[in-house]
């Protein structure tokens, strides 16, 4: 019997490391492995998800115990787990660029670098790293990870299209019936998510191809004074009435905006995996993106991928996938093919075969 | 035939392809204005928070010293039963103790914010000397009347240089968009910058998509190597050399690998420029065509080639078959360069397709 214990600096549900984390414990403890989720700030409501990753000095093991990090941000765990003497592990989720959001929350871009700093400290006591993509994979083997692998982030796209609110959908479904297409963009609201960007680029779409257009922009409110900037640049613009930010949004009424809109639209300005386009696959939206960071081996063929997100350019994407049905039944068929490379079995036994391994190993 | 005629799989190179016609379709046809973006742009930096630099170090100083008093005061209502009673009775068993210790922080954060703010006196001084002085001349340059550089001798070998990259092509300073035009008609996927406002409008109606913007700041918001070709002229014979570098290495990291790189520069020894004001307050001047190649080479790029603009006069040379005239065509040639120097010249660079 073995014990593999994560950690992280907070645990959420909806948020897509959180959800991972509480996935990799099921997975883990299916599999005989004694498993718990040490953290610094437990969002969930449920107390009983995980311990304050202080106590784990009092936690007494008699069997091989493995630490396993994962890493999206700064935070005093990576430097409480690179200080046990256990053996590690880390997931790496990707972290954000500081100076996007140096402007923005100044603490939070030395959070950031801070997180950069102690990747790089972990990684000559890490055992095996695990990247949910190979651009973050890459990035591990260039600060010196000799044992990396890909695991993508655990998601049960097949649970999606059932969990819909009924509420919402009625609501989005009779602003629907007044014509024009709605856009969606399902992400945390943060500067680096670019959602300002977004909201030019329907302007212009609103200005030229059509003028009862909407957006929808839901997530988890991530940065205040950047949401506050966007309602202001939504108001100075007069689209009051076509854009709606819906933050933060519960799990089922984000299932409802995928269900109304008529395409997926990110313009962020990296993503180290994009669980969001996923879900949106999985409800059969065509996707238009930005090629930052991880997103254009994530999209892969179901998306048209852009290299430049002038608004002009974005607009125009959006009304050809729109208005072409063979492109959009296209990239819908391809979507579907898309997310059985991340179905939960196939992502789950890769988890398996690397932790079988690692226990072998040792 | 379009991206998905035809075939299962999409055609994404053609998609995109037809998608950049269609915007330049639509620029055309007015749909979107020239200065759309950075209108778009100017509306959001009105809500968006200054990126912090030297000018308004002063206003971050401001919040620090807001933020370098400590209330220890603890909000006491709370929302469950007795809950604001536990809080006030807490709060007064421990308050001498919080606030002693939130008087001493207080004290360690304010003699900080206090030497932050003796350190930024003295760089307001050298900030005015070093960096807005030389700015007011650099605007007073910059809104000086200024005649585009004739490029009309490079419009073929420009093509001919381009018409063979796959991608987007920019010019910048592209003037009316003439090198622009040349290169659409070749089939290449080009679009200018330009600066000047009345130039720029007018590259609009002759229906291209010419943006006003300038070099620099367009080129550090691209996206990495999402240039296949880039042409510059005009702003590299005003930059100031620090800024001659920086569009060096800027060039490096926004041009594809194998893709190309055109650099028309005014050729100092010709002494051509008829812009004399905007020359004399310009932050920097025309560089030689060498400064160019070294500058290229050192930000990682292959210099390919280089050319002389041969549109001006010159003395004609001898018959080849007339006695002697091999040396005095060679002392002729020498001769054409020193009287009539090129007023333009062309370094061609290529970005290794390798790392």
């Amino acid at each position: 019997m073995t014990e593999i214990h994560q950690f992280l600096p907070v645990l959420r549900k909806g948020d897509a490391t959180g959800d991972h984390t509480l996935r990799i414990r099921e997975v883990l403890r299916a599999m005989g492995i004694v498993s718990h989720i040490w953290c610094q700030h437990n969002d969930t409501r449920d107390r009983s998800l995980a311990r304050d990753f202080r106590d784990f000095d009092n936690y007494r093991y008699t069997r091989p115990v493995w630490l396993l990090y994962q890493a999206s941000t700064g935070s005093p765990v990576a430097d409480y787990v690179l200080s046990r003497p256990e053996p590690k592990l880390i997931d790496y989720h990707n972290m954000s660029p500081p100076q996007l959001w140096e402007p923005w929350e100044p603490h939070r871009a030395v959070e950031l670098r801070m997180g950069r700093r102690q990747l790089a400290a972990l990684a000559k006591e890490t055992e095996l790293a695990l990247a949910d993509s190979a651009y973050n994979e890459l990035e591990l083997i260039e600060l010196g990870y000799d044992n990396t692998a890909v695991v993508p982030i655990l998601l049960e796209l097949d649970e999606l299209a059932t969990a819909a609110d009924t509420t919402l959908l009625r609501q989005l479904s009779d602003e629907k019936a007044r014509g024009g297409a709605t856009w969606l963009f399902v992400s945390q609201v943060m500067p680096h998510k670019a959602q300002h960007d977004l909201i030019k680029a329907f302007a212009l779409y609103r200005r030229v191809f059509d003028p009862e257009a909407r957006l929808y922009i839901a997530g988890f409110p991530g940065c205040l004074a950047y949401l506050a900037a966007l309602e202001g640049f939504i108001a100075e613009l007069a689209l009051d009435e076509a854009v709606q930010i819906h933050a933060p949004v519960p799990e089922a009424q984000k299932m409802a905006y995928y269900s109304a809109a008529d395409v997926y639209v990110s313009l962020s300005e990296h993503e180290g995996f994009s669980v969001t386009a996923l879900e949106a696959m999985a409800h059969d939206l065509p996707v238009v993106a930005y090629g930052a960071a991880a997103v254009p081996a994530t999209v892969a063929d179901a998306g048209v991928v852009l290299r430049d997100k002038t608004p002009s350019v974005v607009a125009t994407a959006v009304h050809r996938v729109l208005s072409d049905h063979g492109l959009r039944a296209r990239l819908t068929a391809n979507g579907r093919r898309r997310i059985q490379d991340f179905r939960l079995e196939t992502t789950t036994a890769t988890l398996q075969e690397l932790v079988r391994d690692l226990i072998a190993a040792a | 035939m379009t991206a998905t005629d035809g075939h299962d799989s999409i055609n994404f190179d053609r998609l995109m392809t037809e998608i950049n016609e269609e915007v330049r379709r639509r620029r055309q046809a007015g749909d979107f204005p020239p200065g759309i973006e950075r209108e778009l742009d100017e509306v959001f930096a009105r809500f968006a928070p200054k990126k912090v630099s030297l000018d308004d170090l002063s206003d971050l100083l401001a919040k620090v010293e807001q933020a370098s008093f400590l209330d220890s005061d603890a909000p006491a209502t709370s929302l469950r039963k007795g809950g604001a009673v536990v809080k006030a009775t807490i709060a007064r068993g421990v308050g001498w103790y919080v606030r002693y210790l939130a008087q001493n922080v207080t004290v360690f954060a304010s003699t900080v914010a206090r030497v932050l703010r003796l350190l930024d006196d003295k760089i307001e001084v050298v900030n005015e000397r070093v960096f807005r002085q030389p700015a007011k001349v650099a605007g007073a340059a910059a809104t000086a009347p200024r005649t585009p550089v004739d490029l009309t001798p490079w419009h073929e070998f420009a093509v001919q240089t381009l018409s063979q990259v796959s991608g987007r092509v920019l010019h910048t300073e592209s003037g009316g968009g003439d090198l622009v035009g040349a290169l659409i008609d070749a089939g290449v996927d080009a679009y200018g910058v330009e600066p000047s406002e009345s130039m720029a409008l007018g590259s609009a109606s002759t229906a291209l998509d010419v943006r006003i913007d300038e070099a620099l700041g367009h080129l550090r918001s691209l996206p990495d190597e999402g240039l296949a070709g880039l042409v510059l002229s005009g702003c590299v014979d005003r930059m100031a050399p620090f800024e001659q570098l920086t569009v060096a290495q800027l060039i490096n990291a926004k041009v594809a690998r194998g893709g190309a790189v055109i650099v028309i520069g005014r050729n100092p020894a010709a002494d051509s420029n008829p812009d004399v004001v905007a020359a004399d307050l310009a932050p920097g001047r025309p560089l030689h065509v060498e400064t160019w190649q070294y500058l290229l080479t050192r930000a990682g790029l292959e210099v390919q080639s280089v050319r002389w603009d041969d549109t001006g006069p010159t003395l004609e040379p001898l018959d080849p078959n007339v006695s002697g005239a091999q040396s005095f065509n060679d002392s002729l040639d020498r001769l054409n360069r020193l009287l009539f120097p090129s007023a333009t010249y062309a370094v061609v660079a290529n970005r290794p397709r390798a790392a």
